[in-house]
C-alpha cells in the first residue's frame, strides 16, 4: 500500500507544483506579447515595467536584467515615466542589497518631484526619502519625510501606504532607540495594512514588529511575530517575502542557540530565494549557514559557507553583506585563535561598513576587534576599541549591545588586576540584567559564578542570578502569553469593536424608535385634537347659526339678533379656550353645554326643551371633566333625533357621582336611532361622533387605570324612539382646590 | 308668475332667503314649504315650482336623496349649503347652482336669474345622474358641460386637454370631438387639479394620463398622445417633471 502511495503522492506534488510553474509562464508570456504588441511608447514602457514588477516576484535575475533596458528607454519620455524607472530601479538594488545604487536613485527622484505633481509620486519619492535618511540615521530627517509620506497617505486613503509608512516611521523609532513608540507605530501599522485586506502588506508589518521586538531583544517575540509573517506571506504566495522571513526566523533561532531550527529556515530561505534567483537572499543566508556551522564547531564548512557569501555579494555591490560576513569569519577565526586572520576579516569588515558609514556594526566590528586583542592579552588595544565600540553606540545604534561590551571591559580589567574598575564595568552588567531579559543572560551567569569563585562574590552572584533567572522565568512565561494573547488580541478586539458598534446601534434604534413613538403619539393627541376641535366646532353647526342672526337682522329683530350673536360668540369663545385642555371644571362644562343648547333652541325658534342637572357636591368638590364629551350625543338629538318636528321635544343632561366615577347620563325623546339611521348621512355624522368619544374615553382609561364605559340604548324600548346614553369617566377633582380646603 | 320653492330644515332661514327673493321684484314669488325630504317632496308636488332651493342636509336626509325621488324633474335647482365641501364639488362637476349660508343677497339674485332664464329649456336628466354619480364616493367623476345646444356628460378618462379661448374653454376628447364651453379654463382648473389635470401654460389645462412625450425643441413642450403638442411654461417644469416621475 505504502509504496503505491508515495509515488503517488510525489507525483501529485509534483504535478501541482508544474500547474503553478505553467500558470506563471503563461502570465509572463502575456506580459510579454503585451509589452511587444504595444505601439505608444509610454505604454509600451508601462507595460515593461509591469513586466518588470512581474519579475520581482518571480525572478530577480531577469528583474535586474530589464533593469538597465527599462532606465534607458524611460530617459526621452515623460518625468513621470522617468520617476517610475528610477523607483524601480532603486528598489531592485535594495533587494540585491547595493545601498549605495538604491540611495542614488533614491536621490535622483527629488529634483523630478517638482514635475510629477501627483500625490501618488510625491508619497513614493517622501516614503523613499525617509528611507533613506533613516538608514543614514539621520533620523529627525527621515521622520520630516516619512510624515509628509503619511499625510499624503492619509489624504488619498490608501491603506497600504498608511501602513507601509506607519512601519517605516516605526523602525526609525527602532534606530533611535525609542521603543515605546516604535511599538505605538507597528500597531498603527497592523491596524492599517488590516484595513488595506492586503495579506502581503500585513505580513510586512508583522515583520516590521518582528523586527524590532529582536533589535529590543525580545527574540521569542520576534520569533513569533515573524512565524505569523511567514504564515501570512505563504498564503498569497509572496516568496521574496517567505525567503526574508525564513532568514530571520533563522537568525533568532540562532540567537537563542536553537542550531537545529536555525539551519532549518536558513537552508528553508535558501531553497525560496532559488525560486526567484534571488541571489542576495541566498549568499546572507550562506553567511547565516556559516555561522551557525561555527557553533557546531565545523569550522571549515563556516567558512567555506561565508567565502561562498562573500563571492555573492561582492558582485552585488552588498556592502553591508559584505562586512557582515566578514565579521563572521573574524569571530570564526578567533574562535581558532587564529587572530591574524581573524584582525585581518574584521579590518575588511570595517572598511566595507565604513563605507556604507553604518556605524551600529562598526560598533560590532570594534567590539569583536576588542575581544580578539583581550584573548590575545593585548589589554590597552582591546580596551580601546571597546571603549570606541561603546562610544559609537552610545551615540547611535542598539543600547543593549553595548552592556556585552561591558562584561569584556570587566574582564579586561579584572585580567589586568584592577578589580575596582572591573567591578565596575561588572556592576553596569548585572544593571543592564536587572532591566532586561535576555536568554542567553542565565548562560552568561553560570559562567560569571564560575570566573569570581570568591564564596562572598559567588553568594552575591547567585542571588543575582537567582532573581534574575525568576525574572527570566517570569518574563518568559508572560512573554508566551502574551504572545499567545496578542495573537488573540487582534481577533478579540475586533469582536469587541463589533460588539460595541451593535451596542450603540441599538441604542441609537432604539433612541430613534421611542422618539418616533413619542412623536406619533404626539402627532397623534395633536389630530385627535383637531378633529375634537371641528366636531366640537362643527361648520355646519356654525354657518346654519349664523345663517339664523342673518335672519333676525333682515327682520330688524333687534334685540333678538344681538342676544344670539352674544350667545354664539359667548359659545365659540368658551370652545376655543377649553377645547385644547384635558380636564375643564364641571362648573365651565354646564356653561359651555348650556350656551350650546340656548343657540341650538333659537336656531329651531325654541320648539324643544332642555336640562342640564348637576349634584352640588360636585360643583364645590371643583370636580372635572373633560371638556364637551357630550357634545356629540346633544348634537345627534338636536339634529338627527329632529327633535324640533317632535311635539314636547326635550333633552336632559345629569351630571352625578358613583363611587370613584363620574356619570354622565343624556336623555331626548326624538325620534331615535332606528329612525334616523335611515338616513345615511346622520348615520355618518353619528358614527363619527361616537368613535371620537369611545377613543376618549380609552385614553382615559389607559391613562388613568380607570374603567370608563359608554352606553347607548332607546329611550322608549317599546317604540324604539329617544335616546339615553350613559358615560362613565374616573372622577377627577382640582388638585389646588382639594389643597386649599 | 312664476313659482319657487325653498326647501331647509331651519325655519327662520327658510323664510329668510323667502324674503329675498321676494324683496327682487323678479318675475317670481317664492314660497317657504318644507323642512324635511319627505315635506319637500310634498311641497314639490303640491306647488310645481320652476324653480326649488334645496338645502343639502337636512334631518331626515339630504336634498340628493331627495331629487332621486322625484323622477322627472320639471324645475331647476338652486342648492343652499352651510358647509359642505364635498357636495358642493359634486354640484360643480355637474354644472348645477348652489348658494352658500349665510346668503348673499348679490350671488341669489345672479343664481336666480340665471335660472330663470333656463327655464322652459329642455331639461336634461342627464346632469341629475351625473350628479348622483358625482356624490358617491370611489366614483369615477362625471363633467357636464353645457353649451348653447346641448348638456354633456363627459367622464374624466375621456378628456385628453382643455385650452383657453378667452372667456371660454375648448375641450379636446378621445376620438377627436371638441367641445366650446362658455367658462373660463381658470374655473375648470380649480375643479380638475387633484384629478390628475396640470395647467402646464396660461392657456392650457391637460390631462397627465394622455402625456405621449415631452419634446425639449421650442422651448420645451408636452405632446399628447393625440399628438396635439401644448407648450410647457418654464414656471410648471418642476412640477411637471415631478409628477411625471411619480406616474411612470
Amino acid at each position: 500500500m505504502k509504496t503505491i502511495f508515495k509515488p503517488f503522492l510525489l507525483f501529485l506534488l509534483a504535478f501541482m507544483f508544474s500547474i503553478s510553474a505553467y500558470s506563471q509562464k503563461k502570465e509572463e508570456y502575456h506580459l510579454k506579447q503585451a509589452y511587444k504588441t504595444e505601439k505608444n511608447a509610454s505604454r509600451r514602457f508601462m507595460r515593461l515595467l509591469a513586466l518588470g514588477e512581474f519579475y520581482k516576484q518571480t525572478n530577480l535575475h531577469l528583474a535586474d536584467s530589464i533593469k538597465n533596458v527599462i532606465v534607458k528607454k524611460s530617459i526621452p519620455l515623460s518625468s513621470y515615466i522617468q520617476f517610475k524607472a528610477l523607483l524601480y530601479s532603486a528598489e531592485i538594488a535594495e533587494i540585491q542589497g547595493n545601498q549605495e545604487e538604491s540611495f542614488r536613485n533614491i536621490l535622483a527622484l527629488q529634483p523630478l518631484l517638482s514635475k510629477c505633481k501627483s500625490e501618488e509620486t510625491q508619497f513614493e519619492v517622501y516614503y523613499h526619502l525617509g528611507f533613506y535618511f533613516s538608514s543614514s540615521l539621520n533620523f529627525v530627517k527621515a521622520k520630516g519625510y516619512l510624515d509628509l509620506a503619511l499625510n499624503l497617505a492619509k489624504k488619498t486613503r490608501n491603506n497600504q501606504h498608511i501602513a507601509e509608512t506607519y512601519s517605516s516611521i516605526a523602525f526609525n523609532f527602532m534606530l533611535s532607540n525609542r521603543k515605546d513608540s516604535a511599538f505605538a507605530y507597528t500597531d498603527q501599522a497592523i491596524q492599517y495594512a488590516r484595513r488595506s485586506a492586503n495579506k502581503s502588506v500585513l505580513a510586512e508589518s508583522f515583520n516590521t514588529q518582528a523586527r524590532i521586538y529582536a533589535y529590543f531583544g525580545q527574540i521569542e517575540l520576534s520569533v513569533a511575530k515573524n512565524y505569523f509573517s511567514l504564515q501570512l506571506a505563504s498564503s498569497v504566495n509572496d516568496i521574496p517575502k517567505m525567503a526574508r522571513y525564513s532568514r530571520e526566523i533563522g537568525k533568532s533561532q540562532l540567537l537563542i542557540s536553537n542550531l537545529i531550527e536555525a539551519e532549518k529556515y536558513f537552508k528553508q530561505s535558501i531553497e525560496y530565494s532559488q525560486q526567484i534567483y534571488d541571489q542576495h537572499q541566498i549568499a546572507l543566508a550562506y553567511s547565516n549557514l556559516g555561522s551557525v556551522y561555527k557553533e557546531y564547531k565545523e569550522y571549515q564548512k563556516a567558512i567555506s559557507y561565508n567565502q561562498k557569501a562573500i563571492g555573492i555579494l561582492a558582485k552585488l555591490n552588498d556592502y553591508n553583506g559584505l562586512g557582515e560576513a566578514h565579521n563572521n569569519l573574524g569571530v570564526i577565526y578567533r574562535e581558532q585563535h587564529l587572530y591574524e586572520l581573524a584582525a585581518h576579516d574584521f579590518n575588511k569588515a570595517l572598511v566595507y561598513y565604513e563605507s556604507t558609514n553604518n556605524r551600529e556594526h562598526i560598533a560590532g566590528v570594534y567590539h569583536n576587534v576588542g575581544t580578539v586583542f583581550q584573548e590575545q592579552k593585548k589589554y590597552l588595544n582591546a580596551l580601546n576599541y571597546l571603549n570606541r565600540s561603546i562610544e559609537i553606540r552610545n551615540q547611535f545604534g542598539s543600547k543593549r549591545e553595548i552592556f556585552y561590551t561591558y562584561r569584556i571591559i570587566a574582564d579586561v580589567y579584572r585580567d589586568l588586576g584592577k578589580t575596582n574598575e572591573s567591578l565596575k564595568y561588572l556592576h553596569l552588567y548585572l544593571d543592564f540584567l536587572d532591566s532586561n531579559s535576555s536568554i542567553q543572560e542565565s548562560a552568561k551567569i553560570a559562567e560569571l559564578s564560575e570566573l569570581y569563585r570568591s564564596e562572598q562574590r559567588e553568594r552575591f552572584i547567585s542571588i543575582q542570578a537567582d532573581s534574575i533567572q525568576r525574572q527570566q522565568q517570569e518574563k518568559t512565561l508572560t512573554s508566551t502569553k502574551l504572545e499567545v494573547t496578542e495573537l488573540k488580541n487582534d481577533q478579540k478586539n475586533y469582536i469587541i469593536l463589533v460588539f460595541l458598534i451593535i451596542i450603540i446601534l441599538a441604542g441609537v434604534i432604539g433612541f430613534y424608535r421611542f422618539n418616533q413613538t413619542v412623536i406619533k403619539q404626539q402627532q397623534k393627541e395633536a389630530e385627535m385634537l383637531q378633529t375634537l376641535l371641528r366636531s366640537q366646532m362643527n361648520p355646519h353647526f356654525i354657518f346654519n347659526s349664523m345663517s339664523v342672526i342673518q335672519s333676525y337682522i333682515y327682520d330688524n329683530d333687534i334685540k333678538n339678533s344681538s342676544k344670539f350673536l352674544v350667545n354664539f360668540s359667548r359659545l365659540i369663545r368658551l370652545i376655543l379656550e377649553n377645547s385644547p385642555k384635558e380636564f375643564i371644571p364641571i362648573a365651565t362644562e354646564v356653561e359651555i353645554l348650556q350656551k350650546y343648547l340656548e343657540t341650538q333652541k333659537l336656531r329651531f325658534e325654541d320648539r324643544f326643551e332642555f336640562s342640564v342637572e348637576i349634584e352640588d357636591k360636585m360643583m364645590l368638590e371643583n370636580a372635572l371633566i373633560p371638556p364637551m364629551i357630550t357634545q356629540p350625543f346633544i348634537e345627534n338629538a338636536i339634529e338627527h333625533g329632529q327633535l324640533h318636528t317632535i311635539e314636547g321635544g326635550f333633552i336632559k343632561i345629569v351630571f352625578s357621582k358613583k363611587d370613584k366615577m363620574l356619570e354622565i347620563r343624556i336623555k331626548d325623546n326624538g325620534i331615535g336611532r332606528k329612525q334616523s339611521e335611515k338616513s345615511k348621512k346622520s348615520k355618518d355624522h353619528t358614527s363619527m361622533a361616537l368613535n371620537i368619544t369611545r377613543q376618549r374615553i380609552d385614553n382615559l382609561n389607559s391613562k388613568y387605570k380607570s374603567a370608563g364605559f359608554m352606553i347607548i340604548e332607546d329611550y322608549d324600548k317599546t317604540l324604539e324612539t329617544g335616546t339615553k346614553v350613559l358615560i362613565s369617566l374616573p372622577y377627577q377633582v382640582d388638585a389646588q382646590t382639594k389643597k386649599t380646603n | 308668475m312664476k313659482k319657487a320653492l325653498v326647501i331647509d330644515d331651519e325655519n327662520r332661514t327658510r323664510d329668510l332667503i323667502a324674503k329675498m327673493i321676494n324683496s327682487f321684484g323678479l318675475d317670481i314669488v317664492a314660497i317657504p314649504a318644507g323642512e324635511s325630504v319627505a315635506s319637500g317632496i310634498k311641497a314639490i308636488e303640491k306647488h310645481r315650482p320652476d324653480i326649488v332651493f334645496l338645502d343639502i342636509q337636512m334631518p331626515d336626509g339630504t336634498g340628493f336623496d331627495l331629487l332621486r325621488s322625484i323622477p322627472t324633474k320639471s324645475f331647476e335647482v338652486i342648492f343652499i349649503t352651510a358647509h359642505e365641501e364635498f357636495a358642493i364639488k359634486a354640484i360643480k362637476f355637474s354644472a348645477l347652482d348652489y348658494i352658500l349660508k349665510p346668503v348673499d343677497a348679490d350671488e341669489l339674485k345672479n343664481a336666480l336669474e340665471k335660472a330663470l332664464n333656463s327655464i322652459g329649456s329642455k331639461k336634461e336628466e342627464s346632469q341629475f345622474d351625473a350628479l348622483q354619480m358625482n356624490i358617491q364616493p370611489n366614483q369615477k367623476r362625471r363633467l357636464v358641460l353645457k353649451t348653447q345646444e346641448s348638456v354633456h356628460v363627459i367622464e374624466l378618462d375621456n378628456i385628453i386637454r382643455c385650452e383657453a379661448d378667452r372667456n371660454y374653454t375648448s375641450f379636446y376628447l378621445l376620438g377627436g370631438k371638441k367641445i366650446l364651453v362658455s367658462k373660463t379654463l381658470k374655473d375648470y382648473e380649480t375643479l380638475l387639479s387633484g384629478h390628475n389635470f396640470l395647467r402646464v401654460q396660461q392657456s392650457h389645462l391637460i390631462n397627465l394620463d394622455y402625456v405621449a412625450r415631452y419634446d425639449k425643441g421650442n422651448g420645451g413642450s408636452v405632446v399628447m398622445k393625440d399628438d396635439s403638442e401644448v407648450p410647457l411654461s418654464p414656471a410648471k417644469r418642476d412640477i411637471f417633471f415631478k409628477i411625471l416621475d411619480n406616474l411612470l
